[in-house]
């Protein structure tokens, strides 16, 4: 069954006999069941920060770089109400969650909407975002200050023994929220009038434009989607990592990695991607060398992106002549 | 009269570059030396991605690897095998030109966003290499004393020197990336940004220019890092992270990415403003990140972008003087 | 005229190209012979696979069967870039030109390939430098002189009409110097005066010995400067002939109006 993963990434690269001895190494270890378990719950993080890329990508076509930034304030704003105010977890995060969308809405009003109407180039839009998360990031620094955070944990953190495996609450419970929150958005995409209108936009932005859509208002729903999306990330993430003012470069770069790897825009494929990366890279520390294991990780990548330039998840699309 | 134009603009360029030479006597504060240092160096680097960014529209957020190569493959060769600096500066670029030519390789296949990951990605590895690489590289707690340059029998020492290093580095720079932007090279990178496909179709070879605009701006990164390296005298893998990637590539959309002056421009004022803002302590990088998103957002082509209506009034108040010299 | 002289007036041969999208069979055996020195139009409804015949012709699909012959020749599978030396360039059906570039500059892209690069002589500003820029620029001149659009040189290309932008386009096919132009729908959304003018230059040019392949709508345009009409539907080759034969041909009128006419 774990094998799926994999089977998916070798499916249709039969002409890239280059991964399969670096597959079949891996598939060889039974130790391997034991990282694999490992990755789940920080590969399900890794897809709800990858899902916040996507989304956003998708019905605008921007990369949004404070993404990583978004999930370090959401944690923060979420421990200061459950520590502060002394509510509990849930609450904390559907408050945090609702600040956030806000947040997000603010970027895509005072940020997302001036460059648009200016109609500037990409590369401006990736620098004002930059700007945003650097803006964040010294915000909680002067908020919150440069000390980790206490983040409690809402369930034990004991390891459970099934046979020679062991995983603990706290992972079942990342898990099963990051699969919750992610069933929660297909069905919003899916069913919502809000969600239609924005997968219209995705599919062919002019077209839904002449259709009626207003697409600033989908732009914003997405903007405020995704943020919250990542506020939920950095709450569940708290207690692998520490919660600091700068942990959001990190996070943000493994949620990029994942959501290219699963095709940007590909809120299937993201979620997939955030699992991959979760995965792979939980063996390639437990198997390889921990000190190099980020630099395994882009090193794949790179060249997992030229074999597909597009994402292992996506089919490449011809440039129409 | 164009001999009258070519004539003025050398002049303004002998002005501009005495004015420039002068300097360390009119600044003697050691601290204002050591930012104007740094600006030169970052200059470089602005440079070599506005060739990439702006000219060729193959956006690196990686730069920072290229740097640190330069620092490293320069200052290892002086400390461990006592060479001169010139020839570890030429060894450095030849590494340097290799790595942007492996980078390139994949990259010519990517676009936006996928291009962009596979830059950061690279920077990463330079960097978490460096970290790792312990016996070579020191890792975190990384090189000291390396050997200030002997060049042309002449010792550099102290930041008066090490200015007239950087100033003669930097103007050869520019120079060159000049000509290149000028030329039938630039025109045919400009041609890839704006459309690969017809430019492919009308008979360039668009990857071979891709990866040639990888390897122009990594040795001018790479350049840069030879410089820093023997100018701080210490090189750490801190020097070289992915926000210094994203600060490289702030200055040269600040300045304007699609003209040479752009580079000189945004690396002097992100580089000066970095340091003015210091005054307001923890409010430091809140205020950077405002000053950057209107920036992007108010004025589109940099600040460079101001000089194309200078020059246009300057071509029309010229024409005047030669007619009445006429 | 003998039949060696036949076969020597042929200067590029299509022998049974096939390609398929998918499940769709975009071009199945299509084979056509164009003369030298003559203009030839591909005609069909949308959808044809006449785009996609182009893009085969120019490099930038590969076929999954058959050759393509240039004098005789046969070509290996090249890239856009490798068959321009050789003399065949085209215009595209959706205008793409460089946009943030003057209209010099575009035409100077179509020198690219007839101009070295001397990398170090750029550099030192040398004289090889300046000299082949100068003869690239002549050229280039040229170009935009025969489409009347030399006073435009420093324009930017995004501030032109639609029409004006067709002949930039034009220009820089002609400045790569080739011996076969193909031009996709060179009178799409141009008003009737332009449509006049740009046919005037596609006949002067076909005086001057160059070889036209020609996609077009306007049946009128067609009729009246085509030598050769080739008609494609549904990707496959339904006739081929002289324009009064066309005219003629009941597939065609079937193609073109549907069954029971």
């Amino acid at each position: 069954m774990w094998l799926v993963p994999f089977m998916v990434v070798m499916k249709g690269t039969s002409e890239y006999p280059l991964l399969f001895p670096l597959l079949f190494q891996w598939l060889r270890d039974v130790v391997k069941l034991q990282y694999f378990l490992n990755g789940l719950p920080i590969g399900s993080i890794y897809a709800l920060v990858a899902l916040s890329y996507s989304l956003i990508y998708a019905a605008s076509g921007v990369l949004n770089w404070s993404q990583g930034d978004i999930v370090m304030l959401g944690a923060f704003i979420g421990f200061t109400i459950i520590n502060v105010i002394k509510l509990g977890f849930t609450t904390g995060l559907l408050i945090s969650m609702i600040v956030l969308a806000l947040v997000g809405l603010l970027i895509q009003i005072a940020i997302l909407q001036p460059l648009r109407n200016r109609q500037a180039p990409p590369i401006n839009v990736v620098i004002a975002t930059l700007g945003v998360a650097i803006l964040i990031r010294n915000v909680a620094l002067v908020i919150w200050g440069a000390d980790a955070q206490n983040s409690p944990s809402p369930v034990s953190t004991k390891p459970i023994y099934l046979g020679s495996l062991s995983i603990t609450p706290q992972d079942i419970l990342i898990l099963m929220a990051g699969i919750a929150l992610m069933v929660i958005l297909q069905f919003l995409l899916k069913r919502s009038k809000e969600g239609k209108a924005l997968r219209a936009v995705a599919q062919d932005r002019y077209a839904a434009i002449l259709m009626g859509i207003d697409t600033n208002r989908s732009d914003g729903v997405a903007f405020a989607a995704s943020a919250s999306l990542g506020a939920a990330a950095g709450m569940l993430v708290a207690p692998i990592f520490f919660v600091t003012f700068n942990m959001g470069a990190l996070i943000g770069l493994k949620g990029f990695v994942a959501a290219v790897i699963g095709g940007l825009g590909n809120i299937p494929g993201a979620i997939a991607g955030g699992f991959f990366l979760g995965i792979i890279e939980s063996m390639a520390g437990g198997q390889i060398s921990s000190g190099y294991r980020d630099a395994i990780t882009y090193a794949l990548l790179i060249l997992v992106l030229w074999l597909k330039p597009a994402g292992l998840f996506l089919r490449k699309t011809r440039q129409k002549v | 009269m164009k001999m009258m134009k070519t004539t003025f603009k050398w002049y303004l360029f002998l002005v501009i570059a005495l004015v420039m030479l002068l300097t360390p006597q009119f600044i003697t504060n050691v601290y204002y030396q050591h930012i104007i240092n740094l600006v030169g160096i970052y200059t470089l680097i602005t440079i070599g991605l506005n060739i990439l960014s702006g000219y060729t529209g193959q956006v690196s957020m990686g730069h920072a690897g290229y740097y640190a190569i330069g620092t490293y493959v320069s200052s290892l060769l002086m400390l461990n095998l006592h060479m001169p600096f010139w020839l570890s500066v030429l060894i450095a670029v030849v590494a340097v030109a290799i790595c942007g030519l492996v980078v390139g390789i994949p990259a010519m296949k990517l676009s936006g966003p996928y291009l962009v990951l596979a830059t950061v990605g690279f920077g990463e590895i330079v960097r978490l290499v460096i970290l790792n690489w312990t016996p070579v590289t020191k890792g975190a707690a990384g090189l000291t004393g390396i050997p200030l340059p002997r060049l042309f029998g002449l010792q550099i020492t102290g930041e008066k020197d090490f200015f007239y290093l950087i100033f003669f580095v930097v103007l050869i720079g520019c120079y060159i990336a000049q000509r290149i932007a000028r030329s039938k090279i630039g025109r045919t990178y400009m041609a890839i940004r704006e459309d690969e496909l017809a430019a492919e179709a009308m008979g360039v070879p668009v990857n071979t220019y891709k990866i040639s605009a990888f390897v122009i701006s990594a040795i001018y990164a790479g350049i840069a890092g030879c410089l820093f390296g023997a100018y701080s005298g210490v090189a750490s893998p801190d020097n070289f992270t992915f926000d210094d990637s994203v600060g490289f590539l702030c200055m040269s959309v600040v300045g304007g990415n699609n003209t040479i002056i752009g580079a000189l421009i945004g690396s002097f004022v992100l580089t000066i403003l970095s340091e003015l803002l210091r005054v307001f302590q923890s409010l430091r990088l809140i205020l950077y990140g405002l000053i950057l998103i209107m920036t992007v957002i108010y004025m589109p082509k940099g600040l460079a972008g101001f000089i194309e209506p200078v020059r246009k009034w300057m071509a029309i108040h010229m024409k005047k003087s030669t007619l009445i010299q006429d | 005229m003998t039949v060696m002289e036949a076969i020597n007036k042929v200067h590029l041969q299509i022998c049974g190209i096939s390609k398929r999208f998918g499940g769709l069979q975009a071009l199945e055996d299509i084979s056509i012979d164009i003369q030298k020195n003559t203009i030839h139009g591909i005609i069909g409804p949308n959808g044809a696979g006449k785009t996609t015949l182009f893009n085969i012709i120019t490099g930038q699909i590969r076929p999954d069967q058959g050759t393509i012959k240039l004098d005789g020749q046969t070509l290996p599978y090249l890239k856009p870039n490798q068959l321009v030396p050789l003399g065949i360039t085209r215009t595209f059906q959706n205008i793409r030109l460089f946009k943030e570039m003057s209209v010099m500059e575009n035409v100077l892209i179509g020198q690219h390939v007839h101009t070295p690069t001397p990398i170090l002589s750029i550099i030192l500003n040398g004289s090889k430098a300046r000299y082949w820029e100068e003869v690239a620029k002549n050229e280039a001149e040229n170009a935009l002189k025969f489409v009347g659009l030399e006073n435009k040189a420093d324009e930017m290309v995004k501030n032109l009409s639609y029409g004006q932008q067709r002949l930039v386009e034009f220009a820089r096919a002609l400045a790569a110097k080739p011996k076969i132009i193909l031009l996709d729908e060179p009178a799409a959304g141009m008003n009737p005066t332009e449509k006049a003018n740009l046919l005037r230059l596609v006949l002067l040019l076909k005086e001057k010995g160059y070889t036209i392949v020609l996609i077009e709508h306007d049946m009128k345009v067609v009729m009246n400067i085509c030598q050769t009409i080739t008609v494609l539907d549904h990707g496959k080759k339904i006739a081929e002939g002289q324009p009064e034969m066309i005219r003629k041909h009941p597939e065609v009128i079937k193609a073109y109006l549907g069954k029971g006419v």
